[in-house]
């Protein structure tokens, strides 16, 4: 049961992560390959703003000369508005540069930068503590099934916003966009400013489930948010269904749920550290498998009757 | 007459090709001006300038006394000028319906916190589909409406590009060879529609096209077009009679 729960929490987390990213690659064509760094964003401005006196006091006991953590002391919501507003902004100062170039420039833009904010969680020690990371980061509730509830009702919250914009007028635009610029621009869409939004919801809702994350973990360290990451993200949004936000959900349970997770059944053999290996090889393997024989995912994107848009929109 | 759009020496070059070299026209307002001129000439490099694709290295351009040249395309389009394609750029993975619901300007669910006035937006979104399926009706792409665009054929992706160019409610509409693929009966449906938009709607058009009875039939005035410069001006009847436009482009 307890097992149970610490999955299903991790998925939901995850889930909203794979939301984020079909808005952005799915939907608008923007690859973002520096989520984990905009989920660290989101899971260490949480940290550092929740995190009770007493940590800094044992950090200090322990010889830290003492920083920001600890001294705020923020409740849970203002960490997570915090969280999400803080992940949008960085994303928005990186777009201003990086959205007027072409997508392949802005993966590669987007590593670094998910790389560079590893190296500051892991070298500004008065603000993050550095490799050792924060402890004792509050859990609402201090109960885990009320805050699975809680994190099933913020991945509600997400999926509602972005399937709502995705379907809204204003989606139409960031599909346009994906389809052909030239042609969207020559419709009288800003194009700079639909792939700019699409960018900083995308990465602000990253930056929730970092939140998410650190107040569930109740522990951060820079070292959890590698690339991995980014990519067990990118693998069970493709293999789910990109372009399909049901789809993701499914991703998400299938690859996160059943493997990353899942796998922590099986039984050891051989050496301590071939059981996780096994786990990405098989998750490699199946995103091969969907690659080459359902690239549509497991729910592809489904369009929608004029006459059902009209009725529900 | 009004002159609605007014190009003045305009000159865009790339490297050492000379795209367009000082070419300069007046579109009458309500008129339907062809431009003609053998490949390579400079039409569409022309049509990239006007709407905004390319910035002009020199040289002006005014719709409706305004000068437009160096502005964005989505701002020109905000204007009232819409462009289509040569190849006809259907947004492919979009339905028919959402390609032309997706084109009519200032609705309010185009931002994020637009989108979720919920009463406007399905007022809009119903009126302007009541607009959009009128006009899908008359081009005979009602039936289509829920298919993908890229499941039309050559000729019904040209219709929904004028379409959906009409849906921006455009004054003028530059339409870089609107029959390119489409078949002798949906070429006259074009034509016709394009007449009947002057004519109902007070449009303007410049066209570019290869053939011929298009272009003798429907524009007048008709603009030559070589080597970026401007070869002629005239009514059909001039073109044809024209020796010079014969030797580079009709063929002697």
């Amino acid at each position: 049961m307890e097992f149970a729960l610490t999955i299903a929490t991790i998925v939901a987390i995850y889930c909203i992560l794979g939301l984020a990213l079909n808005l952005q690659f799915g939907y608008t064509n923007l690859p973002n390959f520096g989520i984990a760094g905009f989920f660290a964003v989101g899971a260490y401005t949480s940290a550092i703003l929740t995190v009770p006196h007493r940590f800094l006091e044992m950090e200090i006991f322990a010889g830290f000369p003492g920083g920001v953590p600890g001294r705020i002391e923020a409740p849970f919501i203002v960490g997570i508005l915090a969280a999400t507003a803080l992940a949008g902004f960085i994303a928005f100062l990186i777009g201003v540069p990086v959205l007027r170039l072409r997508e392949d420039y802005l993966a590669v833009a987007s590593i670094g930068v998910a790389e560079a904010i590893h190296y500051i969680a892991l070298n500004e020690l008065w603000l993050t503590i550095g490799s050792a990371g924060i402890r004792l980061i509050p859990m609402p509730f201090a109960n885990r099934i009320l805050y699975f509830l809680l994190v099933l009702l913020v991945l509600a919250i997400v999926f509602y916003v972005i399937n709502r914009l995705v379907r809204s007028p204003f989606g139409r635009i960031w599909r346009a966009t994906r389809e052909d610029e030239t042609v969207t621009a020559s419709l009288g869409k800003s194009v700079f400013r639909s792939r700019m939004w699409a960018w900083v919801i995308g990465c602000a809702f990253m930056g929730t489930a970092g939140s998410l994350w650190a107040h569930y973990a109740m522990a951060i360290q820079p070292g959890e948010f590698v690339p991995t990451t980014t990519f067990l993200v990118w693998i069970f949004v493709i293999v789910g269904g990109l372009r399909n936000n049901k789809g993701v959900l499914i991703g998400a349970l299938l690859i996160i749920g059943l493997f990353e997770q899942g796998t922590r059944f099986l039984p050891a053999f051989g050496a301590p550290y071939v059981v996780p290996a096994l786990r990405l090889i098989i998750i490699g393997v199946m995103l091969i498998i969907f690659i080459r024989f359902r690239p549509q995912g497991v729910i592809p994107e489904r369009a929608m009757t004029i006459e059902k848009h009209i009725k529900t929109i | 007459m009004a002159t609605i759009l007014e190009a003045k020496e305009v000159y865009k070059y790339f490297g050492g090709i000379k795209a367009v070299d000082g070419f300069s026209m007046e579109v009458e307002n309500k008129s339907i001006t062809g431009l003609i001129g053998p490949n390579g000439a400079g039409k569409t490099t022309f049509f990239n300038v006007a709407a905004g694709i390319y910035q002009p290295d020199r040289g002006d351009i005014f719709f409706k006394g305004e000068q437009i040249g160096g502005l964005r395309p989505d701002q020109i389009c905000q204007k009232g000028l819409t462009r289509t394609f040569q190849i006809a750029r259907g947004l492919g993975e979009m339905t028919v319906w959402e390609n032309v619901m997706l084109a009519p300007k200032a609705q309010t669910g185009e931002s994020p916190f637009g989108a979720f006035i919920f009463k406007r937006v399905k007022k809009e979104e119903k009126e302007n589909w009541e607009k959009a399926a009128a006009l899908l009706q008359e081009m005979g792409l009602y039936e289509q409406r829920n298919e993908y665009a890229k499941n039309l054929s050559a000729g019904q992706r040209k219709m929904l590009e004028i379409t959906r160019a009409i849906m921006t409610d455009p004054e003028i509409l530059l339409l870089d060879e609107p029959t390119a693929g489409a078949t002798v009966d949906e070429t006259k449906k074009i034509m016709a529609e394009i007449e009947r938009l002057r004519d109902e709607k007070g449009l303007t058009f410049l066209v570019v096209e290869h053939k011929m009875e298009v272009i003798m039939n429907i524009c007048n005035p008709i603009y030559v077009m070589h080597n970026g410069q401007n070869l002629a001006v005239g009514d059909p009847k001039d073109i044809q009679g024209n020796k010079q436009v014969r030797e580079v482009y009709l063929g002697g």
